[in-house]
Formats: structure tokens, sequence, C-alpha cells
């Protein structure tokens, strides 16, 4: 008989339990149902920002937003980033995509074109939002610090997203325990007192017994910080080997140096700037190259390491977690006096040719798409990126926003020196990536070193090369390919002398694009006939 | 077995058939159809919408030559056997449970043993994944606690496996040596309540008069379960084997918690299924994940079939 | 060697589960107290999780981390991490709920009318229909997860709940009509017959004869598939966009892509995930135990 009691509570329970959520499921059905009313339109954005900060602003904006248009609701979708791939292919494919999506994360070029409308024609146009500020009739793309570049395809030659932040790499210092071990807080300025400091917070830790470490490292962020001080060493290199008028840091050049013998693992300032990624890297804390990025700022925000090297976007959160004074500073390059590592370098590195980021693109799906571009205006706009910055603590993207005193630390520095080569060439080069990371603990292991490192890279770096660059001249033929049709029905379209100027202007623009992608291309297909490699 | 039924009846019962068409339905639409889908599919370059581009024969000619697939056959196979290995836990419980004299406890233990059941497997992945953490994982301080992590490190220096250092935390789903036996520790001490329970009604059935003989002949404790508690649930014990088989080899739920879609570090813990995923909602390519999914199903249809031929339990 | 034929074996409580023969007549040499201690021992390490579990929900991330293994004191619990978790998680427990629920029951509908199907009669084309359902058992469902996801979009049900309620309901019906219609099989005739003389409908035939009777092994079997969709993630994670239709399953994989991870939070979410599972074992159990050990004789 009490058996019979209990299953009847256990079911009753359940019941209960399934007749709320059903009220609650349904109820929120008919609040969130379009049809029967019209008059509320939702636009969805999504991202992957979940640090502390943007959603905030996000939520402050879309509220700003949905004051001046009562009749507009939207709503924020934060996707973790690790499942953020995954959602957005489905999403796409599915055909239920948001109407906007944070672009830069698991995007073919095919899938950008397919899902995206071009921003070109809202990029020229003046934004209506900055209507009574200083920006009030420049063209979009002329009110981004950047000039919108941010969110500039240069593969497509479009405009593909609406940046809405800067970013910058900075060294946080926990002043408190530097003051402790130091006597001071005065940062670091060149890489030599950053070594020198290192070596004294590991002798103050070994003395005391204490688990401190210089610099809390993660498999996230070391790379910022090890890159920068390969770039470093490397800079002359670079210059001797990017083409003349370029004076970007060109993947192609540096590739194709590599496989015409212009330089290799073993010259010298490689070698160079292999060994300072090791020093950097021995005073992280053992076994960082495993450690996840939320890991390394634990232990920067319980006091178990003095330093750590992250982003911008990471100081709000940062911020919230500590309960000491923090301190900021571009990361020290060597001086062009150090004797170790000053004559392969030229000076500090200039973040002028940073773009803008969090780039928003609008998909083709979107069932409102003119409330959606309307909404991205506004993000876009002097108002809204003020908001951001003041309630995200990130950097801005608009020209004459004020950032706060906090953010301030992190305004990138303009003065300074070209930037040098990646140790592994570029991120877009999956096998050198890929190779590179293998081997990256034998570099920075108490039992590796610089030597075992090159050992081991030599044999497999130019077959990994050669199939990257095949891999990029594959992508460019396509886009040229592609690029194709497009040109050859407006150029038919064009010819007859009553077509519209609007065709005959955008057929031109075609066209200049066509011929930059076909410059690329060939310089691609050169780089790799030069080094041997037979194209089909 | 259902009764026979003579045409004419057949005829009169036809309204019986409006009981099996709601499921054939369902089955159609959502088991069989998908599975033609995916045939049809596996011959095209097909990113999901609409448009598909037909290619013959190509996908199948890149799967044959796709490393990563076969590189997760290995992985699988490992699983599969170490899942072998896992069901012994299960076995000694529902024999020790059985064995025991008093009625009462027996019981008791049956709810204890069903009680983990009640977190939901979803939630016990999660707490094991916090298990793992490098710096705050329950497991690398139980290590550090008990000894166990320098008794590891002296036997890595002996061994020479160059994983488990001195004052570095043992990443375990971050060592690329270690995404394997991580997947195989997870779930410690490995007792399935379903199983055991299986175990022990199967356990329940052998009477009382075999033991009296089994310790009249002097049979000690191991004897009695070689010869005669092991035999007598074997056909309990090969069809958890035989769904356990099957589903490790599909499965990729756990690696995608665990590792990620990518298969973690150095895409170790890639499994057949997780690398199907990976190619559908990845990268895209919809019909060669199809491609994929056609290879694993012969696998498995394969192995089922040498199941069924020749490993044969006599049901007595 | 200690005979235990000496001593009176006790009298079997009349709620237990019938025993072939009382306990002490089995007889195995090792005292019992070893047993126990295996017993203890292994069946408390499996319980360990769930120990941490409970114990990390009620502290804060400082707690935490000085001492992690024992709880607090009773002082310092955190309750307000479970008011925190409910607000995260409560709309996910909620949906879980109606999908597993909706799903469960429909899936019992359909494969009790299914197997009666398979049971009652050898109706032509029931041998044709039976080994295609077998062949679905053997088949690995791998294959079916892109072009299921192609079919979901052609119905529309991307992005609801129905998908996953549908999905649920055609994915446990295999295995339960296969066991159900062994169950049905074993009904004796001579009941269906005596229904039938009465002039009884064959719906009214299952009401009557065949749910009484494997009243256990549905009880069982509406407990696993429960179970099943209540712990799947993967066809939610693809098909659900929306954060207000989200199940556990994705609800807990949002909720550990977190960048600052406040275990306290995370635990006792956790907790409230497997709540509505507690409720329905606490009071469902002997039904379950002996569903399955009757179930299992069968197999």
């Amino acid at each position: 008989m009490r058996e019979k009691l209990f299953n009847f509570i256990g079911l009753a329970l359940l019941a209960l339990c399934f007749a709320a959520s059903l009220v609650r499921t349904l109820s929120r059905h008919a609040s969130t149902s379009e049809d029967g009313q019209p008059q509320r339109i939702t636009i969805r954005f999504a991202h992957w920002q979940l640090e502390d900060g943007p959603r905030e602003a996000f939520a402050r904006i879309a509220a700003e937003y949905s004051r001046l248009h009562p009749e507009v609701r939207i709503e924020q979708l934060p996707i973790p980033e690790r499942v953020f791939s995954s959602w957005l292919v489905t999403q796409l494919v599915g055909g239920t995509a948001p109407d906007i999506i944070e672009l830069g994360k698991g995007l073919e070029i095919g899938q950008l074109v397919r899902y995206f409308v071009p921003l070109s024609d809202l990029a020229e146009a003046p934004n209506p939002y900055n209507h009574g500020t200083p920006l009030e009739g420049l063209p979009l793309r002329e009110t981004f610090f950047d000039g919108m570049e941010g969110g500039y395809n240069p593969l497509l030659l479009e405009y593909y997203g609406v940046p809405i932040s800067g970013g910058s790499i900075r060294l946080f210092y926990n002043l408190e325990l530097l003051e402790r071990i130091t006597g001071s807080r005065r940062l670091p300025r060149t890489s030599g007192e950053l070594m020198a400091l290192c070596e004294k917070i590991a002798r103050h830790a070994a003395k005391e017994g204490v688990p401190l470490v210089p610099i809390a490292g993660s498999r996230y962020n070391a790379p910022f910080l090890m890159e920068a001080l390969f770039s470093s060493q490397t800079q002359k290199l670079a210059e001797t080997l990017n083409p003349p008028g370029i004076i970007d840091g060109n993947p192609v050049a540096q590739a194709s140096g590599y496989l015409e013998g212009r330089w290799n693992l073993r010259s010298d300032a490689v070698r160079s700037g292999l060994t300072l990624m090791r020093e950097v890297g021995r005073a992280m804390q053992p076994g960082f190259s495993q450690i996840m990025r939320d890991d390394a700022t634990l232990l920067f925000v319980q006091n178990r390491a003095v330093m750590i090297c992250t982003g911008s976007w990471d100081a709000t959160s940062i911020r919230r977690q500590i309960t000491f004074p923090l301190g900021v500073s571009p990361i020290p390059f060597p001086s062009p006096n150090d004797p170790v590592y000053g004559p392969h370098t030229l000076g500090a590195r200039s973040e002028a040719g940073v773009n803008a980021g969090i780039s928003f693109g609008l998909t083709r799906y979107s069932s409102h798409p003119e409330v959606a571009a309307d909404f991205l205006l506004f993000l876009a706009s002097r108002q809204a990126n003020q908001l951001w910055t003041d309630v995200s603590g990130w950097i801005p993207s608009i020209l004459t926003t004020r950032p706060g005193p906090e953010v301030e630390p992190f305004l990138p520095v303009l003065e300074g020196w070209l930037p040098g080569l990646m140790p592994s060439i570029s991120k877009g080069f999956a096998d050198t990536s890929r190779l590179f990371n293998t081997s990256f603990h034998l570099l920075v292991s108490p039992f590796g070193s610089v030597e075992a490192m090159i050992d081991t890279l030599e044999d497999d770096y130019p077959e990994a090369i050669r199939r990257d660059l095949e891999r990029e001249r594959l992508k460019r033929i396509q886009i040229l390919q592609r690029g194709d049709t497009q040109l050859a029905a407006l150029a038919w379209l064009a010819r007859d002398p009553a077509a519209p100027p609007a065709d005959r202007a955008r057929l031109d623009l075609l066209l200049q694009a066509d011929s930059t992608n076909q410059r690329n291309f060939y310089r691609t297909r050169f780089a790799l006939e030069k080094a041997g490699t037979p194209s089909p | 077995m259902a009764a026979p039924i003579s045409p004419r009846k057949a005829w009169h019962e036809w309204n019986l058939y409006l009981f099996i068409l709601p499921a054939v339905l369902l089955i159609g639409l959502f088991c069989y159809f998908p599975a033609a889908s995916a045939i049809y599919h596996s011959f095209f370059r097909w990113s999901g919408g609409e448009e598909k581009e037909f290619i013959g024969l190509k996908n199948f000619y890149d799967v044959l030559g796709d490393g990563v697939f076969w590189n997760s056959f290995w992985v699988i196979g490992i699983l599969v056997v170490s899942n072998l290995f896992k069901l012994a836990p299960a076995i000694l419980i529902a024999v020790l449970i059985h064995r025991l004299k008093s009625e009462r406890w027996q019981y008791l233990y049956r709810i204890v043993v069903v009680l983990p059941m009640i977190v939901p497997g979803l939630v016990t992945l999660f707490i094991w994944k916090s298990f793992f953490d490098p710096t705050q994982g329950a497991l690398n301080r139980f290590l550090d606690l008990t000894g166990l992590k320098t008794a590891l490190v002296a036997l890595d220096r002996a061994v020479g496996w160059g994983v488990f250092h001195e004052g570095i935390p043992i990443a375990w789903l971050g060592e690329p040596s270690l995404v394997i036996p991580s997947l195989i520790l997870w779930g410690f001490p490995w007792i399935g309540a379903v199983g055991v329970l299986i175990y022990l009604a199967g356990l329940q059935s052998i009477g009382s008069e075999v033991y009296e003989a089994a310790q009249l002949d002097g049979a000690g404790p191991w004897q009695t379960f070689f010869h005669i508690e092991f035999p007598l649930i074997m056909t309990q014990v090969r069809l958890s084997l035989v769904m356990l088989i099957i589903s490790t080899l599909q499965g990729f739920g756990l690696q995608f918690l665990l590792l990620g879609q990518d298969g973690g570090p150095g895409g170790r813990g890639m499994v057949p299924g997780l690398w199907m995923f990976n190619r559908a909602f990845l990268a895209g390519e919809f019909g060669y994940a199809c491609a994929l999914g056609l290879f694993l199903f012969a696998f498995i249809l394969g192995l089922t079939w040498v199941n069924n031929r020749y490993v044969r339990v006599e049901k007595t | 060697m200690n005979s235990t034929l000496a001593t009176v074996p006790p009298p079997p409580r009349a709620d237990e589960p019938a025993a072939a023969v009382p306990a002490a007549a089995r007889r195995p040499r090792s005292p019992d107290a070893f047993k126990h201690l295996v017993l203890l021992l292994l069946l408390g390490i499996s319980l360990f999780p769930f120990y941490m579990m409970l114990q990390i929900s009620l502290k804060d991330n400082a707690l935490f981390f000085s001492s992690p293994w024992l709880p607090g004191a009773p002082e310092s619990w955190q309750w307000q991490n479970y008011l925190y978790a409910i607000g995260l998680i409560f709309p996910y427990v909620a949906n879980s709920v109606v999908v597993s629920v909706t799903a469960t029951l429909g899936c019992l509908a359909v494969s009790v009318g299914g197997a009666y199907f398979f049971a009652r009669y050898k109706m032509p084309m029931s041998g044709f229909l039976w080994t295609a359902f077998l062949v679905l058992m053997l088949m690995p469902s791998i294959a079916n997860i892109v072009p299921l996801f192609a079919v979901l979009k052609g119905l529309n049900l991307l992005n609801t709940l129905w998908a996953l309620i549908v999905l649920g309901i055609a994915g446990g019906l295999v295995f339960s009509i296969y066991v159900l219609r062994n169950f049905i099989e074993d009904i004796p005739k001579d009941l269906f017959e005596a229904a039938e003389i009465d002039g009884a409908s064959h719906l009214q035939q299952i009401r009557n004869v065949v749910i009484p009777m494997s009243g256990s092994i549905i009880g069982t079997l509406a407990i696993l598939n429960f179970l099943s969709t209540w712990n799947d993630f993967l066809m939610p994670l693809i098909v659900l966009r929306d954060p207000e239709i989200f199940t556990i399953g994705v609800g807990l994989i949002y909720l550990d892509g977190e960048y600052v991870k406040q275990w306290g939070h995370i635990m006792a979410a956790f907790v409230i995930a497997s709540l509505p599972l507690i409720v329905i074992f606490l009071f469902t159990m002997k039904l379950f135990i002996r569903g399955l050990s009757a179930g299992a004789v069968k197999g």
C-alpha cells in the first residue's frame, strides 16, 4: 500500500512539474510569436564575447535602440566560443540564423558570400545616427579609426562587417606584489628589464617558499607575448623579404622567401627570436602550454602570478575579480642597445596597423533586413559606441568617442616600427601552424632547447610551407573564378550606352578588384614556381 | 510466438494495421528516410543547402585516403577493448551482492547501486570534466595528496613517457598522450547500474542445488564463480557486450563534451563519429560526412555479422 | 571453515522481490564482512562525484579553492548559489521536462500499439516489417544526423521543441517495440480470446489486458526513454537556436563554456538539473528494479 502511495506521489509530482513547464513553454511561445503582433519585430544578433563587459554593453545598446524604435525588440544570443563554429554552420545551413552574426570565427569565404549581405553600399553612405555629431555627413567607413578595414574582406573586396571595438595586447601587473618584491611600482620598459624582473620574482619565490610565478601563461596567451618578442627579432629580416611597396607583413612573401632560401630556421634572426621566446616561456609556470585561458587568469587573479599578458578584452573581467591595484603596459621590446637582442631589432612595434574587431555581419535570411541594417547602423553610431566603451570597458572603434580612464592604457600606441615575422608564418597556414604547435613543447620545456626544436622543424617545414602556399593559391583562383561570372554579366550589361552609370561604376570597381586578385594569385603561383613546385 | 492467422481472418482484422501505422510513419520518416538520404547524398558535394554537385565516387575515394578517419578507428578500437574490461566491475558487484547472506543488505545495496543513475549522465560527465581540470580538478589534487603524483613522476622517469613532471599539473585533457587514458579512466569505477541489476536478476535464477553441489565438490569462491555463475549470466553479458560495442563504435558525445569538436590536443581523441560531425558541421562538407557515415555503418554491420555468425552462446 | 548449514534462514519478507531460494542456503565460502568492505569501497567511489557536486554547490570560489574536499561549516553554506542557479537553469529544466515527458508518453503509446500488432497475430507483412525494425536496431544512427537535420529543416521543425519530441519518440520506438513484443507474446492467449469473445475491440484489449499485465516493463521502458531524452544534447545542440528553448544538455554545455567559472553556481545548477530525475527515481525505484529484473530474465 505504501508503495502504491509512493508511486502515486512521484507521478503526481512529475505531472505537476510537467504541467508547470508546459504552461511556461506555451506562454513563452505566445509572447514571442510574431504572428499576432505585427508591431513587435524581433532582431537577433549572435556573438561569442562571453567575457565580462560586452553582454551588458549590448543589452544597454539594445535597450537604447528599442527606446528609439519601440516596435523593435533586440535579442542578444551569446554563444560559447567552443561551440560557436558548429552552431554557426548549423544555423546558416538550417536557415534559422539570426539576423546579425559576429564575423571572424568558423566562416569560410564561400559561406560568407553565400549567407551574408555585402555592406559596401552601407559603408559609402553617411550614418543617419551620427546626426548632430561631428561625424555627421561622413561616409560610414570614414567614421571608424581604421576606415572600417576591420569589416573589409580583402579577398572578396567587399565590406561585410561593422567592427565596433578595438583591441590591443598588454602586460598586466599585480602592483601590490610588484611593490613588495621590487620596492617600487615601476614597470619594465625593455625586454631586458622584463627578464630581470622575472628573475627577481623567481628568486623571491624560491626564498620565501611561496608558489609564485613571474608570468601566468596559458595556451591562449603565451603566444601573444612570444610572437611579439619573436617579431621584434625579425623586423630587419622582414624588411628584406617584403616586396617593394608593400609594408604589411605578407605571409606569401615570407613563405616564398623561405622556399627560396632567403631565410630559414637557422638564420640568426630566427634563432635569436626563438631564444627570446624560450626565455620568456621559462618565466611562465610549468606546463603552461596545456593550461586554458581562464586558468591562467585565475592564477593572476589569485596572487599566484605577478604578470599576465593578454588582450584589452580581458581587462574588464580581470578588474572585476582582483583585489589589488592593476598596472598595464605595452609589451616591452628589446632596446636597440641590448647586447644580445638589440642588433636584430628596430624598436617597439607600432599598433597603428591593427584593425578594429568584433565585426557584425548581416545575414541574407533575415526576415527584416531593413530593420537589421538599421540596427547595424545604430551599433556603428557614435552614441552607441560611446555606450559600448563606457559599459564594457573595451576600446571603441568610432572616431571622436571618449574612452574612459580605465580604457586609456589600452588605446593603440601609434608610434613605432613595423612588425617582424611570425614564427609559424601565418595563422591561416594550417600545416605550418600545426607543425609549429606540435614541436612547441620542445622550445619551452626545461628538458628541451631551441636547437631541439629547430632540428625537429627543419625537415618538415619546407613541405608544410609548400602545401600551405598551394592551398593559398587554390583559394585565390577560386576567388577569381567566382568573380568571373559577375564580371561577365556586368560587362555585358554595361555595353549598352543607356545603362545606368551605377552599373558602370560597379563594373569598374569589380575590374579593379579582379586585377588585384589576379595579381595576388599570380604572385602566389610565382612563389610556388620559384620554389620548384610545378603548378597544374 | 504470435498466433498464426488465416488470410481471411487477417482481412477481417485489418484495423490492426492502424496500430503499427504511427510507428511505421515515424520510423520511416526519421530513421529510414535519413538513411536513404545519407546514401543518396554521399555521391554529392553538398553543404547542407539546396545546391549540390554530383561528384560520383569522389567522396568515397577521399574517405579511403582520409588519414584522420582511419586513425580514429585505432582510437575507437582501444576504447572498445577498454570498455570490455570495464564490464568487469559490474559483474563483480552483482556477484558480491548476490552472495550476501542477508536479504535486507541485498536490497539496500541494490538501491545504492541504482543511486548513481539518478544523476543524469550528462551531469556526471561534466563533473568528471571538472575532475580532469589541471589546477582545480579533484583528480590532480587527489594524486598530489596521496603521493601518487610522485610515484607517477618516478615511474615516468623510469619508463620514459615524458608526460608526468614534477611540479607541473597533469593536463589530463590537454596532453596528447593522456587523452586516451582520460577517456578510459572516465567514470571510475565503471559500475553501470543497469548492468548490475540485469546480472543480479540473472544470478537469481541459479538454484540452490547447484550451489550445494558445488560446495560438496569443494569448490572455492573463485571456482564457483567461473564454473557456475559466470556461464549462467553469459547471455546477459553477451547482450551487454553487443550493445556496448555498437554504442561505443558510433558514440562520440563523450569525446565531444570532454575534448571539443576537434578531438582534443593533437586530435588524439578523434573517433569516427566525431570526425563525421566535424566534417559536416564545421567544415560544412555534408556530402563527405554522409560518405564517412556509410563507411562506419558498413564497419559496424560487418562486426555484427561476425558476432552473430561466430560468437554464439547456447541458450540453455 | 564456517559451516552455515546450522543457521536458520530468515523468513523472506513480504515485499521483497521473489528470490529463488532463501539467501542463507546459497553459500559461498568467504565471510560477508569482506564482501561488505569491497562493496562499500566500490560503491562509495562511484558515489563520490555526487558527493563532490553537493558539497561544492554550497561553497563560493574562495572556499572551494582553499578546502576542496570537505564540506564547509553549515554557517558558510552559500544558499544563494542555488538562487542564482535556478535563475540560470530553470528554463532549461522546464524545457527538458516538457520534451522528455511528451516524448516518453508518445513513444510508449506508439510502441504499445506497434508491439501489439506484432504480438497478437502473424499478420501478412509483419515478418517483413519486423525484419525492417530489427535491421534498424543494428544500424548505427550515426549516419543519420546530417540528413536528419535536412529532414527537420524541410518540415520546418528546426529551432522548435517539437523536433526534439518527435526525434525522442522515433528514437526509442524500435527498442521499446522489441521488448514489448516479447512481453505481450507471453501473455496467455486465452485472456485475449476471452476479451474478444466479450466483444472488445483491439483498443480495449490493449487497455484491459496488455497494459495491466506489462505494467512493470512499461514503467521500465518509460524510465529508460525519459533518461535518454533527458541526457541527449547532440540533437538539441544543432537543432535549437533560441536560448529560451534550450534543454538541459545544451544549457550545461553553454554553462561550461563561460570563461570565468563560478564552481559553486555550476554545481548548484547540476544539482537542480538532476532534481526531476531524483523525484522520479525516489518514487518509482521499486518499479524500475522489478521491471529491469523481469525484463532481464527474458532477455
